[in-house]
């Protein structure tokens, strides 16, 4: 009955974890995705030091859920993420490519958001 | 490397600990959902290992989400019939009175030379021995030899059967072994007029054997021919 109970226990854990941790990626993943909006609105309307200010912070917002999230996240799926934010800097600061940069991080952050909520395409 | 050493220790521990979850049940003879588990397990155990891209917890958690599915399976499987004939299947009689049922055999997929080793590893070496072989639902043939060609017994003749427990080692290396002493009853007074009539000091026995009768077999440190002494019913 121990094993029973212990087994019934760790279930539990696990679909407390996979329900926790999906939801703090998927959280995460908007609050990037809306981040990197607010960094081409600023960017659009002229105001460089505001979009540099905001892409500074997308950067620390990704790095702060990039290490706790290398637990639960295949590093290939967050290295891509990882070399386009830090990119997003220096385009917002030297007038490059920032648009299809920053839709092309949004677009990654879809998918990762994506992949963990569990619909008939991601299970199977 | 030193990442797949502490990754290799941990799956270590977490294999362990599901193979100690599922039961000493796992080690015996295995059911089908049991050997499906044993095959996932060791295969999902080797792709964090070998792939540092990999989280660990993507390997343990399918590991201990498999183990913990099995043992809710094994207590479900225990509980009702039904569930466990569906999972596990139920055992099938091959040979009655000595009449090989082809029809089964078919529906095992069990050949005929399958069966006659089966019948083989039984010390039986023709079916018209056999009373009935059933095929269990590991894959393991029992085998229920016709009366007449059945081992003979005390019983059958008549003899008044013996129940005797097992001797004990109640010294190894020259260390008391209190639990296997108290399970024959066994105390140091007895134990040391069992070395005093044997002739040996405590010192110097390096494995003791004694039966609850009274008899025991003492191999000394020095080496030697082993003392053996025969009890009677002291118990």
């Amino acid at each position: 009955m121990t094993r029973i109970k212990l087994s019934a226990a760790i279930l539990l854990g696990l679909v407390i974890l996979s329900i926790v941790s999906g939801a703090w990626i998927i959280r995460s993943c908007r609050d990037l995705q809306i981040r990197s909006i607010q960094v081409e609105e600023a960017w659009l309307t002229g105001d460089v030091e505001e979009a540099y200010r905001l892409a500074c912070l997308l950067e620390e917002d990704w790095e702060s859920f990039r290490r706790p999230a290398a637990v639960f996240l295949r590093s290939r799926e967050l290295l891509e993420i990882d070399r386009i934010t830090s990119r997003v800097r220096y385009r917002t600061a030297s007038g490059g490519e920032l648009q299809p940069e920053l839709a092309e991080l949004r677009h990654m952050l879809e998918q990762l958001r994506s992949s963990v909520i569990p619909r008939p395409e991601t299970v199977l | 490397m030193s990442v797949i050493l502490i990754r290799a220790l941990l799956l270590y521990v977490l294999v362990i600990f599901s193979v100690r979850l599922m039961g000493k049940r796992q080690l015996g003879e295995l059911q089908p959902s049991e050997l499906v588990i044993t095959i996932l397990v060791s295969n999902i155990a080797t792709l964090p290992l070998e792939d540092t891209d990999i989280p660990l917890v993507i390997g343990a958690v399918p590991i201990l989400a498999l183990v913990c599915f099995e043992v809710l399976v094994s207590w479900l499987d225990l509980r009702s019939v039904r569930f466990r004939k569906v999972l596990s299947g139920s055992p099938k009689i091959i040979i009655s009175g000595g009449v090989i049922d082809y029809d089964v055999l078919r529906e095992l997929r069990f050949s005929v030379d399958d069966l006659m080793m089966a019948l083989r590893s039984k010390d039986v070496f023709s079916p018209e021995e056999v009373q009935f072989a059933i095929v269990e639902t590991t894959g393991s043939v029992s085998v229920m030899k016709k009366s007449a060609e059945d081992t003979i017994s005390r019983k059958d003749i008549g003899l008044a059967p013996e129940e005797s427990d097992p001797p004990q080692v109640v010294i190894t290396d020259g260390k008391l072994q209190r639990t296997a002493m108290e399970s024959i009853g066994l105390d140091d007074e007895k134990l040391a007029a069992l070395l005093k009539r044997a002739g040996v000091p405590r010192e110097e026995v390096f494995i003791m054997t004694a039966d609850p009768y009274g008899g025991c077999y003492i191999s000394r440190k020095s080496g030697g021919a082993p003392v053996l002494l025969k009890g009677g019913d002291e118990k």
